[in-house]
């Protein structure tokens, strides 16, 4: 008989325990509605609002004027490249900047007089060069005269500056260069339009000094033999160093090739040359030096004679122009 | 070496016989054969004194008409004052070492710049190219002149 009770106990026990929950999920109901009930009012009132705002933002055009400038930026996005968006990133600070100081108000002051200015033009006499010269006299015009100069300065000072920090103003630089400088920078594009890509391929030539000869003496600030320092210009830095194992080495690194009795002659009369007066002799001594003659020289040591023969003798680089 | 590098030109024309309007050219010239840069040097009208035999080593130092001269306009055109202008000049020269002008040429060529005289100013001056030094290779006109200067840098003296 005890096992039913038992049964009894525990579904009595586990309807307890259920109607506890069941309170719990009532009371959460409860509030539910009631959270609806009382939100819903609120509700109403901020679509109500939120729907008369935008119907006030459209009266006054705002969402005109987003779709005017949605379509401004689709015309932006399809004339321009990603590049050139870029470029405009880089420039927007200094237009603010500009911006900025330009809306102080003592700047306003003096545009807004000047304008004033403008609406009397009819009311001026006309001044020729002679007017303009008794009118000089006068100290606001002075004045001004200075503070134009001083803007054509600081303008010209700008547009001079190779170094200018970004890719704008270079061009701005290399347009208003004086045209000698112009012409020393290379023309590699044949292009009318410079392309940002073509800008950033030659780093060298935006970067100034685009001379043509610096490809060849360039090369030798790359050139290393072991066991010797050289200079950026290939000469051996302690003249004291050289053996004819670095001769050797070093002819072979100016494309000489091997070294004949004659060149040996030549770099034996530099080194002498050097060693005795403590300069490297010019070509002209050289050829005399070495008794080979000018035509000689120029032979064996093809193509700048002098800088060469003084790489091989392991002497500096000789000074003069003969 | 090995690298293919543009080879520099320069096509050097001397329209001067002063002496010192002619050094400057010859100088420029030798520096660029040392530099390893090809020279062509074209000598036309009063350039061509420096070219002629019989003139090379009497090359005047023009005094007038050359606000930097050190001797005044009225006494730099007096007989005399060119030649000994042109005296103290060399005098100078050979102190620096400085090879004379028909050195400068024998240098010139040996070093591989190329001498030309002018066809035009020639035939006007009345000379031949038998009167010149050896060491003009050719004489030809202004159009041989450009189609040598092809890809050169021009220097006009």
């Amino acid at each position: 008989m005890n096992a039913p009770l038992d049964h009894n106990a525990t579904v009595e026990s586990r309807i307890e325990a259920l109607s506890d929950k069941v309170d719990l999920l009532l009371d959460r109901q409860r509030a539910m509605s009631e959270l609806v009930s009382e939100s819903g009012p609120i509700l109403t009132a901020m679509m109500d609002a939120g729907t008369r705002g935008l119907g006030e933002w459209e009266e006054r055009g705002y969402f005109a004027f987003g779709r005017s400038t949605l379509r401004l930026l689709d015309r932006v996005a399809t004339s321009y490249s990603s590049e050139d968006v870029d470029e405009l990133g880089d420039a927007v600070v200094g237009i603010l900047d500009t911006v900025r100081n330009l809306t102080q108000s003592d700047v306003l002051n003096v545009a807004n007089e000047a304008t004033d200015v403008l609406h009397r033009a009819d009311a001026l006499d006309p001044v020729g060069v002679v007017g303009a010269i008794r009118k000089s006299k006068d100290e606001d015009i002075q004045r001004g005269l200075a503070v134009m100069l001083e803007v054509l300065r600081t303008v010209g000072k700008a547009a001079q500056s190779d170094s200018g920090a970004t890719p704008g103003q270079r061009r701005l630089a290399s347009r208003l260069a004086p045209s000698g400088r112009r012409a020393a920078r290379p023309v590699t594009r044949s292009a009318p339009r410079r392309r940002p890509a073509a800008r950033s391929a030659s780093p060298a030539a935006a970067g100034g000094a685009p001379k043509q000869a610096q490809g060849g003496l360039a090369r030798w600030a790359c050139v290393t033999i072991p066991g010797h320092a050289l200079d950026s210009g290939g000469f051996l830095v302690d003249p004291q160093t050289w053996n004819r194992e670095f001769a050797v080495l070093m002819a072979a690194e100016a494309g000489i090739g091997e070294l004949t009795d004659e060149h040996w002659q030549v770099v034996d009369a530099m080194r002498a040359h050097y060693l005795s007066v403590g300069a490297s002799p010019n070509v002209r001594k050289l050829a005399n030096l070495s008794g080979l003659g000018t035509k000689a020289i120029y032979q064996l040591f093809k193509k700048a004679p002098g800088s060469t023969a003084a790489r091989v003798a392991g002497v500096p680089k000789p000074v003069g122009c003969i | 070496m090995q690298t293919q590098e543009a080879q520099r030109k320069v096509a050097i024309i001397v329209s001067k016989g002063g002496l010192d309007e002619v050094y400057p050219a010859l100088i420029l010239g030798n520096a660029a054969r040392m530099s390893g840069i090809e020279a062509v040097l074209f000598f036309t009208f009063y350039g061509l004194d420096a070219v002629t035999d019989k003139k090379v080593d009497h090359l005047h130092v023009n005094l007038v008409g050359n606000p930097a001269s050190p001797i005044p306009t009225m006494i730099g055109g007096l007989p005399g004052m060119e030649n000994l202008a042109a005296s103290m000049m060399k005098k100078q020269m050979e102190d620096l070492d400085l090879p004379g002008v028909r050195e400068m040429m024998e240098m010139l060529t040996d070093a591989g710049a190329e001498l030309y005289g002018c066809q035009l100013a020639m035939d006007m001056m009345k000379i031949d190219q038998k009167d010149l030094i050896p060491q003009v290779a050719d004489v030809i006109t202004a159009g041989d002149f450009y189609e040598m200067a092809d890809g050169a840098q021009i220097i006009f003296t």
